[in-house]
């Protein structure tokens, strides 16, 4: 490929990067980068959002994606338009990472098969719509996640530039799997009890009539 | 470009659609009555191939198609099939009785209150929708439901003898799987994969393909062999071998055969090719493209053409070149990966026809579109 070609092509790029979405920042924190913010922030943060309809801790700490995803949405979207709004320094960990982490490339990927060390999965570049395969060092996968890779699970794969605080540069590729939690018992339970509705109303026998 | 022509009504049409991921076979049974194998959809497109392709040539699928095959639940054969289910109104769903397990039917309910997840439960329960809305759940007044499980050597359609073609021509399909003990056994694999309390959700592995449904279709003096993703794994419940030594299964050997699992060697049975089917018989297969190497292989394709010089597929797998991105992005890929490669997942439609009856001599006509091709060809590329 032509060098000056990329060169512009980095440039149009460089234009238009995007931020992270906020889910998967909250997923990149660590505990101390969510720490509790000041009450100016939660009194301001409560004037944008039903404070009583999320968890005790939302207000000052993210609700934990894994645990709340619906909420972590949420709290996301008003986090974003807070941190264009909000007339005071917002906590460090939010700051750095919606400030300073820049999109690359997004792709998401779904498992094919695993081996001992790599896996291979099918990868959708979301910038273009396009598919391609590729095999991953296993080590890639943070630990916490290794559990999940299996063939059909699905991930993110997010390669962008992240700015520290004092400037220095560095290239990053961000692996997360999809965790879902768990279905309730009551989720469960209720399903199992759909499905016999259902199959009460079906004529087993008469499906296995022949022509 | 060739035209795109409907068959006489007293022509068999055999057309096999394909991308690199995906796969469904339509076949006209003469008088304009239709049957869909599974399902699949073109690359960037919404409706299902089989669909588009039926009004192309001016048949309407509602009343046209008569029956509608779920080989198996898996991703590759089962998009857009809540589509084909909901407008062919006058179409038999058959399938294997394992979908109907109370644990699958629960998961895909589950699945359904998880909207974003692209799931073939998802689709399944588009088609258990399609079903009841429609009303082919609940028996008609001669006493008929609108669905029917397939198992092994079980006539699951037939039609008198019919002036439009001939007073002698039979047509009858039969299935030819999948036994009872595969089906008891994927009654346990679907509980197996039921969650528990507590148990992060997580997605569905791909399971075996015993329990897929084997198709024999006879229509006057023309056999064809419609072998799904069957696989030959010695097992005593299922397979190849149980279906070529069955006693039961239609007698004849077919002139024509959608070759099993996009001609794996797991797919192989010799003993299928010399028992089953007339020497050198029109092969028609679809790749699978999501591995690290790509079905079939180069060793496949060879053998498959051992077999038969009249071996079509319904795309290629193609390389493109490399994506143009940014230096960075491609520094970080090399980094991080051992490969990687992309993907044009072309699309084409293998099309087959033959009058009915037919001498035994005369062939099958065959027309080709998109990007399918001959077998050999990928040999030569």
């Amino acid at each position: 490929m032509n060098e000056n070609v990329e060169s512009l092509e980095d440039q149009s790029q460089a234009d238009s990067l995007e931020l992270l979405s906020l889910p998967t920042l909250l997923k990149e924190l660590t505990p101390s980068e969510q720490t509790t913010p000041s009450r100016q922030w939660r009194v301001h943060l409560s004037k944008r959002v039903n404070v009583d309809a999320m968890p005790p801790s939302s207000t000052a700490n993210p609700p934990h994606p894994e645990l709340y995803p619906h909420l972590s949405e949420q709290w996301g979207r008003v986090l974003k338009r807070t941190a264009r709004t909000a007339p005071f320094p917002l906590p460090l960990g939010f700051r750095l990472y919606l400030d300073r982490f820049q999109v690359l490339q997004k792709f998401e990927g779904v498992v094919q098969s695993v081996t001992e060390n790599s896996f291979v999965a099918r990868l959708t570049d979301k910038t273009h719509d396009e598919h391609e395969e590729a095999e991953f060092h296993l080590e890639e996968v943070s630990p916490g996640d290794r559990n999940l890779v299996m063939p059909g699970a699905e991930f993110y794969w997010v390669i962008g530039r992240e700015v520290k605080p004092y400037g220095q540069i560095s290239r990053s590729s961000i692996l997360r799997f999809k965790r879902i939690p768990a279905w309730s018992n009551e989720e469960v339970e209720q399903a199992k009890a759909e499905a016999e509705t259902f199959l009460s109303f079906v004529d087993l026998d008469a499906g296995n009539d022949p022509s | 470009m060739l035209e795109m022509t409907p068959p006489e009504a007293d022509e068999l049409e055999v057309s096999l659609f394909g991308p690199g991921f995906g796969e469904c076979v339509l076949v006209h049974l003469g008088s304009d009555e239709w049957m869909i194998i599974d399902s699949c959809l073109h690359k960037g497109e919404k409706h299902p191939a089989p669909l588009d392709y039926l009004k192309k040539i001016g048949v309407q699928p509602s009343s046209a198609v008569k029956l509608i095959i779920a080989t198996h639940w898996h991703d590759d054969h089962v998009k857009g099939l809540g589509e084909v289910v909901r407008e062919c109104v006058s179409a038999r769903f058959w399938c294997s009785q394992a979908l109907f397990a109370r644990e699958f039917i629960a998961l895909t309910d589950l699945w359904k209150k998880q909207a974003s997840q692209d799931s073939p439960l998802n689709e399944f329960s588009l088609v258990m929708e399609a079903l009841g809305r429609s009303g082919r759940m609940q028996k008609d007044p001669l006493g008929k439901v609108g669905f029917g499980f397939a198992s092994a050597n079980k006539c699951i359609w037939k039609r008198p003898i019919n002036s439009h073609i001939s007073e002698t021509v039979r047509r009858e399909i039969h299935s030819l799987s999948p036994r009872e003990a595969a089906v008891k056994s994927a009654f346990e694999t679907v509980a197996a994969m039921f969650p528990t309390r507590g148990v992060l959700r997580q997605p569905i592995p791909s399971r075996p393909n015993q329990s897929s449904v084997v198709l024999w279709v006879t229509i006057g003096n023309i056999s064809i062999l419609l072998g799904a993703d069957m696989e030959e794994e010695n097992n005593p419940y299922g397979g190849w071998k149980v279906i070529v030594n069955s006693t039961e299964r239609p007698d004849g050997r077919a002139t024509l055969i959608k070759v099993p699992h996009h001609g794996s060697s797991t797919g192989e049975y010799a003993p299928m090719w010399a028992k089953m089917l007339t020497p050198s018989p029109l092969a028609m297969l679809t790749p699978f493209t999501r591995l690290k190497i790509p079905l079939p292989t180069h060793d496949d394709i060879e053998r498959i053409i051992r077999r038969t010089d009249k071996a079509f597929i319904s795309a290629t797998v193609r390389n493109r070149g490399q994506q143009r991105r940014n230096p960075e992005v491609r520094r970080t890929m090399r980094e991080v990966l051992k490969w990687s490669r992309p993907i044009d997942e072309g699309f084409g439609q293998i099309c087959a026809r033959k009058k009915i009856p037919s001498s035994v001599d005369s062939g099958w006509q065959v027309q080709l579109f998109g990007d399918a091709c001959r077998l050999d060809a990928l040999l030569r590329n």
